[in-house]
């Protein structure tokens, strides 16, 4: 019945209810774009990481991790990777995979001739990558080719940063040199097929890419320093990762199996800046809610002493009354909520359909399209969250309440 | 026969002729860089410590300006490193151009080439102090050397000196902090005939146990054909590969 | 109905003052008073005399600076505020001089609220609501909220409400000072009746002249004392 009478109580006053319910509901429209920006942020962030080049997993000797205080630490080490090849064939079997490419990491010299710039080189299956999802964003030229090259036929893709300072473009020969595992020097001559960004300028002033073929030839070996694997979706990830680490655990060559988390610690570190940007923004949001919301039931408390004196009077306790005031409140919360969400949702879909471009981030290339992803699980949890808070704003009337005196509110006027 | 007086009278002109040997004459007289002729060819063994990694290289040396080496190691045949007036370059079968390095590159990861051939201290450095002391095998003199320009990689080296050879024990190089970062000792000589350093270790002070042991196999003074050095044309190296792949 | 041997209410030196700003007001100063069970009382006197005072503590609604009230035996100092609020609604019923029914609730509502707060079924509290409307005269407009009852009907619910839940005595306050003469002078009749047929106690804070009259037991009060009672024959 307390709620019955919260309920009807909601509609004494339609129109600060209906303020009420809008608050309400902007908080919890505001709130469901946030989280949808933000979804959408990590999901995009966490494809990027993945589509990027890293893969859902790697797969890499382990003396080659143990000892690396992270992936950076990992690159400039030799190629040690014996049998890669075998262990594709055996990976790409497993169940989710896609694909599985090697790749190699190097770093030397480039020179046209004229003009020298360090580089950090990638030597990648391209055929796999493209197996993978992985993209190249090709700024111009053409990509590298699926078949591996002979020798005298090495292609090269640059960085346009790296391109740029070596006043290269596609066609061009230009000659790359790197130490060989045993501490001597190579040099080869490839012909620039493309210029890519990957998406970060400071990567495109120093990235170059390969063929595994082409990086081998450089190096003079024919190990490689990993597998990338590429899994059918990235939910799956948890359960290869574990079903290659039960395949591996008898190899010959001590194996490890990283995920793509592990190797990505930029990905936690945005993850958890803004996460906590979000949260501090979805506190204030909530706080001016609540704040309004208890205000608002302030006054209407105030304005039914009487009543509430009356109520007492009869026999009603003073915790009945507050949890009439809480189901008030709950009742503003469900209904503003419920409001809210249809308006977010709406509001999603035109945002979507709008097709804004937001500037790139820091280091970035690229405009990021503002998209917005809500799946049901935030609708939901965002309505419950703002029903349940909203009790917080029944507080301070409750507290009114509390020190109400029978005799003073009956005579209140 | 020769008596008392005149013994006595040689061994004092022999000493006033030690004490009168200036540190400058004595840094001259030992300068490693100026014993090798000025044009010469040498197989050289360089062995990378603790990695215990052997290299076997071949120099060909016209004048102060002009060197190559020779990678002799099968994985390497056919790649050179070129040193012009100071820069170096590496020549590559599989690049057609040559590639610069910087010229403080290291041969394998160990010595650099100023370190394995040599440099010339005396044109390069003046002598700061001197001071003596002894070993079970003579006096050995300390000359505290400063580079002569500002700019050099090693403004000073402590060059230890057998004053009754003229033959350098050791050479520490420092940094501008005064960090010592190299050193070369000199184990072994060649007297007969030409002179030259035949073993010598350098240390890598900055990394623990980094050393390189140099070994000279053999040291030819002879006319070094100029076409070798160019930079474009590789004619005349590709002629040497020719003529030492059909030697055994 | 309960009829307890004990009165139904025993005031026994009641002091109470109130401070009103800088002012401190003797509401009551040493008032004794029994009500036996069943009786019809008016306590009587002009507007600050202590009546609205005196009722309050004889409902537990508030508590005296000095003195005791009993009800039904029971002493209310000892009890905490939980155990006197389960004694009001559970033993009391109050009638306000303004109605005080709860504007969202029907009538039907309003006078089940009592018997909802105890943890009564569902059928015995349809069972008492249409008994208590029906003997309020308004069974037939059970369902409807007190902006669509008059002041006199709304009057009528509330004391359905006070009487539905069978208490030992029912506490008004100026009950009939919101109504008009006719009404008020029905509702007294009322109250009348059913403290005839139901013998449950009624105690009136009042300073209508009309219902005075009509009352069978008095007593008046100025300035926080007794200072005159009067009984008659009925």
């Amino acid at each position: 019945m307390l709620a019955l009478i919260a309920l009807r109580n909601l509609f004494r006053n339609r129109r600060r209810t209906f303020l009420s319910l809008g608050i309400v509901s902007v908080g919890t429209a505001g709130l469901l774009l946030t989280a949808g920006f933000v979804r959408n942020s990590f999901d995009g962030l966490r494809d990027a990481v993945i589509q990027g080049g890293l893969g859902h997993l790697e797969v890499a000797p382990t003396s080659d991790i143990e000892g690396a205080a992270s992936p950076a630490d990992r690159s400039g080490r030799p190629p040690s990777f014996r049998e890669w090849l075998t262990l594709r064939t055996t990976i790409e079997g497993r169940p989710h995979v896609r694909a599985a490419g090697a790749v190699i990491q190097f770093t030397g010299v480039a020179t046209n001739g004229e003009r020298s710039a360090s580089f950090i080189g990638l030597a990648v299956e391209p055929d796999r990558e493209r197996r993978m999802g992985m993209e190249t964003k090709l700024r111009s030229g053409v990509n590298l080719p699926e078949k591996a090259a002979l020798a005298g036929e090495d292609r090269v893709l640059l960085g346009v940063g790296l391109a740029r300072a070596l006043t290269a473009v596609p066609g061009d020969t230009i000659a790359v040199m790197a130490a060989t595992p045993d501490g001597s020097l190579n040099a080869v001559d490839m012909t620039v097929a493309g210029l890519f960004t990957t998406g970060f300028q400071e990567l495109d002033s120093r990235i170059l890419k390969t063929q595994v073929v082409t990086g081998q030839r450089l190096l003079g070996t024919d190990l490689v320093n990993s597998l990338i694997v590429g899994l059918t979706e990235t939910s799956a990830t948890l359960q290869a990762e574990t079903d290659l680490r039960r395949a591996f655990a008898g190899s010959v060559q001590p194996l490890s199996v990283l995920n793509w988390e592990t190797r990505a610690p930029f990905y936690s570190q945005v993850r958890s800046l803004y996460s906590g940007i979000f949260a501090f923004l979805g506190t204030i949001v909530t706080l001016l809610v609540v704040l309004s919301i208890s205000n608002t039931m302030l006054m209407s408390v105030m304005e039914r002493v009487r009543e509430f004196g009356a109520l007492l009077a009869i026999g009603t306790s003073r915790a009945q009354l507050a949890r009439l005031l809480i189901f008030e409140a709950l009742w503003l919360g469900l209904f503003g909520a419920i409001a809210g969400s249809t308006l977010g949702l709406s509001l999603v879909s035109v945002i979507n359909a709008l097709r804004i471009d937001m500037p790139p981030p820091p280091g970035a290339v690229d405009p990021i399209q503002l998209t917005l992803a809500v799946v049901p699980g935030d609708v939901i949890g965002i309505c419950a969250f703002m029903t349940v808070i909203l009790a917080g704003a029944a507080v301070p009337p409750m507290l009114r309440v509390f020190r109400l005196q029978i005799v003073d509110a009956l005579g209140h006027v | 026969m020769i008596n008392v007086h005149q013994t006595l009278a040689l061994a004092a002109l022999t000493l006033a002729g030690i004490q009168l040997q200036s540190p400058d004459e004595l840094l001259r007289r030992s300068d490693v860089g100026a014993f090798a002729p000025t044009s010469f060819r040498a197989r050289l063994i360089l062995t990378n410590q603790p990695q215990n990694a052997r290299h076997e290289v071949e120099v060909w040396r016209s004048g102060e300006g002009k060197t190559l080496i020779r990678l002799l190691d099968p994985k390497d045949r056919g790649k050179y490193l070129l040193r012009l007036e100071g820069e170096v370059w590496l020549l590559a079968p599989s690049a057609k151009k040559p590639v610069h390095l910087s010229s403080s590159y290291r041969l394998y990861g160990g010595a650099t080439l100023d370190e394995v051939l040599g440099i010339r201290l005396a044109q390069t450095y003046r002598v700061e102090s001197a001071s003596r002391e002894r070993d079970p095998d003579g006096t050995l003199v300390t000359l505290e050397l400063r580079a002569k320009s500002e700019g050099m990689l090693f403004p000073r080296v402590r060059y230890v000196v057998r004053e009754a050879t003229a033959r350098p024990v050791s050479a520490t190089y420092s940094l501008r902090s005064g960090r010592d970062v190299t050193s070369v000792e000199f184990l072994h000589w060649n007297e007969s005939g030409l002179v030259f350093a035949r073993s010598l270790v350098v240390k890598d002070l900055l990394r623990k146990g980094a050393l390189t042991e140099v070994e000279v196999l053999d040291l030819q003074e002879r006319a070094i054909p100029d076409g070798l050095f160019s930079l474009d044309d590789s004619a005349a190296r590709r002629a040497l590969e020719a003529t030492t792949s059909r030697t055994p | 109905m309960r009829l307890p041997e004990s009165p139904a209410f025993e005031a026994r030196g009641l002091f109470k003052t109130y401070v009103q700003g800088k002012v401190t007001v003797e509401a009551l100063s040493g008032v004794d008073l029994t009500v036996p069970t069943g009786q019809f009382l008016v306590i009587a006197g002009s507007s600050g005399s202590g009546k609205s005072t005196l009722l309050h503590l004889l409902g537990g609604l508030d508590r005296p600076d000095r003195g005791k009230v009993f009800v039904a035996g029971t002493d209310l100092a000892g009890l905490t505020e939980h155990e006197r609020t389960a004694i009001r609604r559970r033993d009391l019923g109050f009638v306000f001089q303004s109605f005080n029914l709860v504007p969202v609730l029907s009538a039907y509502e309003n006078v089940e609220y009592g018997l909802w707060l105890d943890g009564m079924a569902r059928h015995e509290r349809r069972r008492r609501v249409e008994d208590a409307l029906e003997a309020v005269g308004l069974a037939d407009r059970m369902r409807h909220r007190p902006d669509h009852l008059s002041g006199g009907q709304r009057q009528r619910v509330a004391l359905a409400r006070a009487l539905v839940h069978e208490p030992i005595a029912v506490l008004a306050d100026e009950p009939t000072a919101s109504l008009d003469s006719r009404t008020g002078a029905d509702i007294v009749k009322l109250l009348l009746d059913l403290n005839a047929t139901r013998r449950t106690t009624f105690v009136f804070a009042t300073h209508d002249p009309a219902i005075i009259a009509r009352s069978p037991r008095v007593v008046h009060l100025a300035d926080g004392r007794v200072v005159d009672e009067r009984r008659s024959a009925s």
